[in-house]
């Protein structure tokens, strides 16, 4: 019986206990809530000491950050980008429109129509920050975090506000500039391209290639031409493939290939074969044998003029129709800046259709006037008028 | 004594609203009106109530509860009623719902089942008197009258349970009626007591005698138990924590409601805060003085002007009862979020074991302490 009343109380005591201690939070809930508000409350970014300065490394890849005013539209990142998520167009601006100049001093010749990019797609792999000549794009945190705030979260209510639109030209001055510069307008083509592709009732339209067209209608601008690779002398060397031994075989082929490229004649390169070979231990008489095939294949010689002229000449002379002038003249000048200083004189004159020895003396005056004319020049300039 | 429906007759009747002056068509529109007044007051319950739940749970476990939706200037994010809209969006989501009624159920009791629950706990309010003469209904058999009908509820928790064609359903609705056979007694008992002392049933005689005596909570030793003894039964006849072992969703996932949704589970919700509703008021009723002022018996040795500055009156009246209505909610809600649930066997043994022979104790020893003192 003692037992069933200690039992009654015990349950009260500890039911009080109980009650006592959620009383004790339900009154204290603003000191003991450690909840954070996220949406309304944040986190401070913690201080970073990871042992060594934060210019040395970079770590945090929290979005990309593109310094508008700084672009030049040379679309460098939108080619690094391995997803394709920043999308340019740019219009070149004709000679009488000055777009100023960035911050570096580089000036601007391309009117940032659309620089789109998509923080959705990115894999944050940075490639383009490298590539940009005027570190205008990078990734914001790291050292980063003087040129702007760390922003760590981004998150938006709907996926496509992850676009983020740097560029700020207006419609008007983009309309302008392409009108001036005689391009269509860039935003127009878009326009019209998503009318294309989105019918009026919903539906798509049939065989409408977005990405050709997205390539398509992107602005005149010239491409640098890739250069091609200086050729090399070529060997048959299927008489090599009979050899079973995998190991003996790219031996001996890559053994010939070097001897090939060396310049040396068929009977030379067979005996460099035969010479590695025997080095490594794996002569043997029916290797002999199909080595000395090798002997008999001919060496086909490369075009010369691919691999003795330097690109730039080709591409002028290929540029460059009878009577008019050729600006590869002055690539013999040593001075950089004397060097583009003449060219840039004479590409006006080449584009106004002026004389040439009136550029000629402006390009005199002109490199006097800064000091650097000296007798090499005077002897391409006189080359020139001659 | 009038009550509501009586004075809407009335009314009607003399303003002639009612066509050839016909008094039954006058009791049709009484009820009518009285009903969708009560419906919406049981509604506009279970909104503040779910809401005022989910603050002081929230509070009691270091957190804040909802505070996002709120709407009239009541967007205060962590202040009290900076959520307040959000169970009128959780209401408004719940009827947007899927009426679900799974194949295997036995369809027409499946759906009768809520409106069963519901059906009790609104007639329960019926006969429930919120201040001096602010009742729908004044019954002269007022306690028997809300503890009859609200057992009416265990019905339709156990036709929800068989109908649903679900274990945990059935194990729900098993314990429910198990539970609630056990709790009636002491409940009954400890009204008991209370009927013995007035001599009558009805709710304004109880208040009438705590009135000119004394409230019953401090009558004598014993009511502190009895007290006790109703509430906590109470608390387990409307199922909560720590006897909601009916629908304990640890273990039978949400017991008799596990395959209501939309609705239908509205209802449910409706019921069980109407239910608390009623026991709350109940409790205030019987032991604590109904809609008398706690200040009045303190003011009045004080003041020399009456009415108003004593804070008496009918509509006084309510405010003290909701007062304390609302206070006894509170404290469901203080146990709800800090017992934990019990296990069967220990349900049982509190009603048979501890509850009963306290209470029978208890009858007998109030009838001594009326014989020596009163």
């Amino acid at each position: 019986m003692s037992a069933y009343f200690r039992n009654i109380g015990i349950a009260i005591s500890t039911l009080w206990d109980g009650m006592r201690l959620t009383w004790k939070h339900f009154v204290n809930k603003k000191e003991l809530n450690a909840t954070l508000q996220y949406p309304h409350e944040k986190w401070p970014i913690p201080e970073r000491h990871i042992g060594f300065p934060e210019a040395s490394y970079n770590i945090i890849r929290s979005r990309l950050h593109v310094d508008i005013d700084n672009c030049i539209s040379c679309r460098r990142c939108e080619r690094a980008c391995p997803i394709h998520c920043i999308k340019i167009d740019a219009v070149k601006a004709p000679k009488d429109h000055e777009l100023g100049q960035t911050s570096n001093g580089t000036d601007k010749k391309l009117l940032v129509a659309r620089f789109d990019i998509d923080m959705a797609e990115c894999c944050w792999c940075n490639l383009c920050t490298y590539d940009c000549p005027e570190e205008c794009i990078y990734m914001v945190g790291g050292p980063n975090g003087k040129k702007h705030p760390i922003d760590y979260e981004f998150s938006k209510r709907d996926r496509n506000d992850l676009v983020f639109q740097f560029a700020t030209a207006s419609d008007e001055q983009v309309a302008e500039i392409s009108a001036a510069a005689g391009v269509a307008d860039p935003r127009a083509a878009r326009k019209q391209r998503r009318e294309n592709y989105y019918l009026p009732d919903g539906g798509q339209a049939e065989a409408v290639d977005v990405k050709a067209a997205d390539k398509a209608d992107k602005p005149a601008v010239d491409k640098p031409k890739v250069k091609a690779k200086p050729a090399e002398p070529k060997m048959d060397m299927s008489a090599l493939s009979v050899i079973e031994d995998r190991v003996v075989r790219g031996l001996a082929k890559k053994t010939a290939m070097g001897a090939v490229r060396a310049g040396k004649q068929p009977v030379e390169v067979a005996e460099a074969v035969k010479a590695a070979l025997s080095e490594a231990g794996k002569l043997t008489a029916a290797l002999e044998t199909i080595i000395g095939q090798l002997a008999q294949a001919t060496i086909t010689q490369p075009e010369a003029a691919a691999t003795e002229k330097p690109v730039a000449e080709t591409k002028a002379a290929k540029d460059t129709p009878e009577g008019e002038i050729d600006l590869s003249v002055l690539d013999g000048i040593t001075d950089r800046m004397a060097r583009g200083k003449a060219k840039a004189i004479l590409n006006r004159a080449k584009r106004q259709g002026g004389p040439v020895a009136a550029a000629v003396d402006e390009i005199r005056t002109t490199l006097s006037g800064l000091g650097k004319l000296n007798s090499e020049i005077e002897e391409i300039l006189a080359k020139l008028e001659g | 004594m009038t009550s509501f429906t009586d004075s809407l007759i009335k009314g009607l009747l003399d303003l002639g609203l009612v066509p050839g002056g016909s008094a039954a068509l006058a009791l049709v529109g009484a009820v009518i009106f009285l009903g969708v007044a009560v419906f919406l007051l049981i509604a506009l319950n279970a909104l503040i109530a779910v809401y005022f739940e989910r603050k002081v749970s929230a509070f009691m476990q270091d957190r804040l509860g909802p505070m996002e939706a709120g709407f009239f200037g009541f967007a205060g994010g962590k202040r009290f009623w900076g959520g307040i809209a959000q169970t009128v969006a959780d209401a408004l989501k719940l009827l947007g719902k899927e009426d679900i009624i799974p194949t295997d159920t036995d369809r027409k009791l499946f759906i009768i089942a809520p409106f069963i629950i519901f059906g009790a706990a609104f007639c329960a309010i019926i006969g429930i008197p919120v201040g001096y003469g602010l009742v729908i209904s004044d019954f002269n058999i007022g306690i028997f009258y809300v503890v009859a009908i609200s057992s009416v509820g265990v019905i339709g928790i156990i036709l929800s349970g068989w109908a649903s064609n679900n274990k945990w359903s059935l194990y729900g609705a098993m314990r429910a009626a198990a539970q609630i056979i056990s709790y009636e007694l002491p409940i009954g008992m400890s009204l008991l007591l209370v009927v013995m002392v007035v001599g009558s049933l009805q709710f304004h005689d109880i208040v009438a005698w705590q009135e000119t005596n004394r409230w019953f909570i401090i009558h004598s030793p014993f009511t502190v138990i009895a007290f006790l003894i109703f509430f906590l039964s109470g608390v387990a006849e409307v199922n909560r924590t720590p006897f909601d072992l009916p629908e304990s969703e640890s273990e039978l996932v949400a017991g008799f409601m596990t395959e209501y949704s939309g609705f239908r589970w509205a209802i449910f919700f409706l019921s069980e805060y109407a239910n608390v509703a009623v026991v709350s008021l109940m409790t205030a009723i019987v032991f604590l003085g109904g809609w008398l002022s706690p200040v009045g018996g303190l003011l009045r040795t004080f003041s020399v002007a009456d009415g108003w500055y004593y804070l008496e009156g009918p509509w006084w009246g309510a405010f003290w009862i909701s007062v304390k209505a609302i206070f006894l909610i509170f404290v469901m809600m203080w146990f709800r979020w800090t017992w934990p649930r019990m296990r069967v066997d220990q349900l049982m043994y509190t009603a048979w074991k501890v509850f009963i022979p306290f209470a029978l104790v208890n009858i007998f020893l109030v009838g001594v302490w009326e014989l020596l003192f009163a």
